[in-house]
């Protein structure tokens, strides 16, 4: 499924590596300002040669796919580091890995091309796990709502903004999929949404659109909890290919 | 994945409701693992304000390691939820938990609070209530943890005596350790005599006060006139001392908190107690004698601290940083060998003088940040009634420095209130503020760039202190000094900012009070006093009403002049300095006659036993000594 030029991949050493992070549930509350001086601090641990940036105050350079959610979960958060000199993933990876606290881990570790475009310019969707524990409805309910939920024209949300007004905007161009399995311990919604830049879909937004139809297929007075939500996946879509983070 | 408690799980569902929900959450690098069940004795260490405040303290810090260094006991932490989570927790009426296990703080052997400021009382009643723990001591029961206080407010913890069972005076680190093994006896025993036996046993411990065994008396117009206590316990309880400092366990691997903090770096303490003698200040009476880490010490600590934590800034720390005696070979040695790329170094609390903006220009905190020095005073005249030992010169020659260095901002802090000032001594304040902005023009030619920023503090009489008789000024009194001060300030590039009187009324008040006065705080709390060293929370209306209901007057603590032979409700509590030191210091302040630092001039006959006379106990280090 995944479209991968064997060119952007660099095998062995290189002075741009690529991390893929956990953030496990119980750490899911720490923001991506506070992830962000975790892992600065978790590299100065290392001692590993990263490049730092000029100024009064230099920082390890880093630069991030996109920003975490507080609250969300992840399998899938995609950093690039720069180093000083060519440096082998897997010793970074390994040493990073242990240095950071208990909750975050580093699942992979490679070099890429150093002139590729940087991950937040590349990806532009991800897929969320939606963990519907409790008291739900049925799978057959699940599949028509859900079928019923896509053939809307427009899901139009209202997006609160951090010292702006509030903006009403259209969520429904920016969902490409929505998938539903019965599990053992409830409903598993995965879906892929837009990531980024103006096609930016917020998980917490799919699910309060979610909510309604949920509710309304469960006819019952008692109110569904809200799903546990985790991001396994970040990708660039392009022409209906998915191309993976380690590959854009 | 970790099994989460059914708390747990609760507080998981409000945290998406609440502000920075990562300082609820613990888990933070350097935080204790493994399991509650593992240990048998257990203490929940709480900072009655803030997470992001809290953290920043170093003194959590230690116990929190010495504590958790034992495999037997489990120290949690544990700090005031924030008004929203607060309201979370009521509605849903959930208790407040700790960090590391999200175990309810009732279910903990003892609950420790850290006592820095006075307007954070309010704070530690939010804690017991919100831990649905019964606020007077009378109520709870034997299975309630024993609420233990510390810190140097501790030093008159009457205010707070109904609300503790013990209150720790001095040093923690050995004392929490005879205190939580006396617990264990107790129970192996199983708890003979209940609270009372234990209160009696803790007692013994030096630098442990149980006021359920202490009771003030008070004369037929309202006044304090003693202070009975009960047979085999001390009648005055002397502070603890830690000798020896490199013997202290040090916290090279402390918790790295998430969330911003107030200070987000690392400490290292170059010493602790201070001899300068400010006459206003309590620290510096209570913490004596001085106990300085060696240099190979601080050398050592600070490196492994380096690598541990990966701080950009370690900040070397103490209540007067540059008067630590290898502080030029130490900064020099750590400034060449520093482990990790670009860690800068950090002195707070600078001594005013040149030697001490070299030694700050070396870690080039005065080009990056800028000078903060406190003069406190104007005038030479009341600099030497509050026995603040800087001159002019010394503060001509600080600038002198700062200025060719490259420093373009100035913070000074000023008391205004002090004993004798005058209207002279506050034009005294403006004229240092002029001298700056001539000293800056000269090096650079032109007045701007320079910025000043100018903060005031309203004078706080402290107990144990040489100013401990003398009244607060009012507040529109101070009002008019601060006008005065900014009428004769120059225009444009100075920042002024002072405290709020009322707040530093009621800090007076309950700092220099009685036990009358927890009927107050009570009534404050349920006023919704909360968060008092806030301003943004701070309600005056709480307190004054509740200073009436009790038909209490708090200009009665703050206000008066309090009589040479009155005797103070905090007096069975011992620091070591004598009364009989403090009241002389108090007339050589009248007559401004200071009194030099016994580190590098005669003994000055504190009262404090320090074995080594006019030199106080202080370790040698190795390397060039500078003295000043």
């Amino acid at each position: 499924m995944n479209m991968c030029p064997e060119s952007r991949v660099v095998r062995q050493c290189g002075k741009r590596l690529r991390c893929r992070l956990s953030v496990a549930r119980p750490v899911r509350w720490v923001s991506h300002l506070e992830f962000m001086g975790m892992l600065t601090r978790a590299v100065r641990r290392t001692a590993a040669p990263v490049q730092y940036s000029r100024g009064f105050n230099p920082r390890p350079q880093m630069s991030f796919a996109t920003a975490r959610p507080v609250g969300l979960s992840s399998e899938a958060e995609f950093v690039d580091f720069t180093m000083q000199r060519p440096y082998c993933p897997d010793e970074f990876g390994e040493a990073l890995d242990g240095s950071m606290p208990k909750g975050f881990s580093v699942s992979g570790c490679k070099a890429v091309s150093e002139d590729g475009p940087s991950l937040m310019a590349a990806l532009n969707a991800a897929r969320y796990e939606l963990l519907y524990e409790g008291r739900v409805p049925q799978l057959s309910e699940w599949q028509a709502a859900l079928c019923e939920f896509l053939q809307r024209s427009s899901i139009v949300i209202t997006r609160e903004r951090h010292n702006k007004p509030d903006r009403r905007l259209d969520i429904r161009p920016n969902i490409y999929r929505l998938r539903v399995s019965s599990e053992s311990c409830g409903i598993r919604v995965l879906a892929d949404l837009g990531l980024g830049g103006e096609n930016n879909v917020r998980p917490s937004e799919l699910v309060s659109a979610l909510q309604a139809v949920v509710q309304e297929c469960l006819q019952a007075t008692q109110e569904v909890r809200r799903p546990a939500v985790h991001r396994l996946e970040v990708y660039r879509r392009e022409d209906n290919q998915k191309i993976s983070a380690w590959c854009v | 994945m970790d099994c989460v408690s059914e708390l747990g799980a609760q507080v998981d569902e409000i945290l998406p409701e609440v502000q920075k929900p990562s300082q609820y959450m613990g888990r933070e690098y350097g935080a204790v693992q493994g399991r509650w069940e593992d240990s048998e004795t257990r203490v929940a260490l709480a900072y009655p304000d803030s997470y992001g405040v809290g953290m920043s303290h170093l003194g959590l810090q230690i116990l929190y390691r010495v504590i958790n260094g034992h495999e037997e006991f489990r120290a949690e932490r544990v700090f005031a939820p924030l008004t929203d989570m607060a309201e979370k927790l009521r509605s849903r009426n959930l208790p407040l938990f700790s960090l590391e296990s999200r175990k309810p703080v009732s279910e903990f052997d003892f609950l420790g609070i850290t006592l820095q400021s006075e307007l954070t009382y309010t704070n530690v009643l939010q804690l017991l209530s919100l831990s649905h723990i019964p606020l007077r001591r009378q109520s709870r029961a034997l299975s309630d943890p024993f609420v233990v206080v510390g810190g140097p407010c501790a030093f008159n913890a009457e205010p707070l005596a109904p609300f503790a069972d013990l209150v720790a005076l001095g040093d923690g680190e050995e004392l929490i350790m005879e205190l939580l093994n006396c617990f264990r006896r107790w129970i192996k025993e199983r708890r003979p005599g209940g609270k009372e036996e234990f209160y009696c046993r803790a007692a013994q411990i030096e630098g442990i006060y149980a006021p359920a065994l202490y009771d003030p008396e008070y004369d037929e117009s309202g006044n304090f006139s003693s202070i009975s206590c009960e047979k085999g316990v001390p009648s005055r309880v002397k502070k603890r001392v830690l000798e020896d400092l490199n013997r202290g366990e040090f916290p090279v691997r402390p918790v790295i908190p998430y969330a911003d903090t107030v200070h987000d770096r690392g400490v290292v303490e170059l010493f602790r107690g201070c001899t300068r003698g400010c006459r206003f200040c309590l620290p510096g009476m209570v913490y004596r004698p001085v106990r300085e880490r060696s240099a190979d010490n601080v050398c050592d600590i600070t490196r492994q601290l380096v690598l541990e934590t990966g701080y950009e800034e370690v900040s070397l720390s103490s209540l007067s940083s540059t008067d630590y005696s290898s502080i030029g070979s130490v900064v020099d040695q750590l400034v060449d060998t520093m482990p990790l790329r670009a860690t800068s170094l950090s002195l707070p609390s600078l001594r005013v003088d040149a030697v001490s903006v070299d030694v700050a220009d070396k870690v080039r905190e005065v080009r990056n940040t800028g000078l903060t020095v406190a003069p406190e005073a104007g005038s030479q005249r009341l600099r030497d009634v509050i026995n603040k030992g800087v001159t002019q010169e010394d503060f001509e020659d600080a600038l002198q420095r700062a200025f060719s260095a490259g420093c373009d901002n100035l913070k000074l802090y000023f008391m205004m209130g002090l004993p004798t000032e005058t209207d002279a001594d506050i034009i005294a304040q403006a004229e240092m503020v002029d001298m700056a902005r001539r000293l800056y023009s000269h090096h650079r030619k032109s007045q701007r760039g320079l910025r000043i920023s100018v903060s005031v503090a309203l004078f706080v009489p402290k107990p144990h202190t040489p100013f401990q008789w003398e009244p607060q000024l009012g507040a529109e009194e101070f009002q008019r000094r601060v006008e005065l001060l900014r009428g004769h300030l120059p225009s444009g590039n100075v920042k002024v900012t002072w405290s709020d009187p009322q707040s530093a009324l009621i800090e007076a008040a309950l700092a220099r009070g009685d036990r009358r006065l927890a009927d107050v705080i009570q009534s404050a709390w349920e006023k919704g006093a909360v968060f008092d060293g806030w301003s943004e929370h701070f309600s005056f209306q709480a307190w004054r009403e509740a200073f009436d209901e009790e038909d209490l007057d708090p200009w009665y603590y703050a206000s008066r002049t309090r009589g040479e032979n009155e005797p103070f409700p905090w007096e069975h509590l011992d620091p070591g300095v004598t009364r009989e030191f403090l009241l002389s210091e108090r007339r050589r302040a009248f007559k401004g006659i200071p009194t030099p630092d016994c580190r590098w001039a005669d003994c000055s006959g504190c009262g404090m036993s320090c074995g080594v006379t006019g030199e106080h106990g202080r370790v040698q280090s190795s390397g060039d000594e500078h003295v000043p």
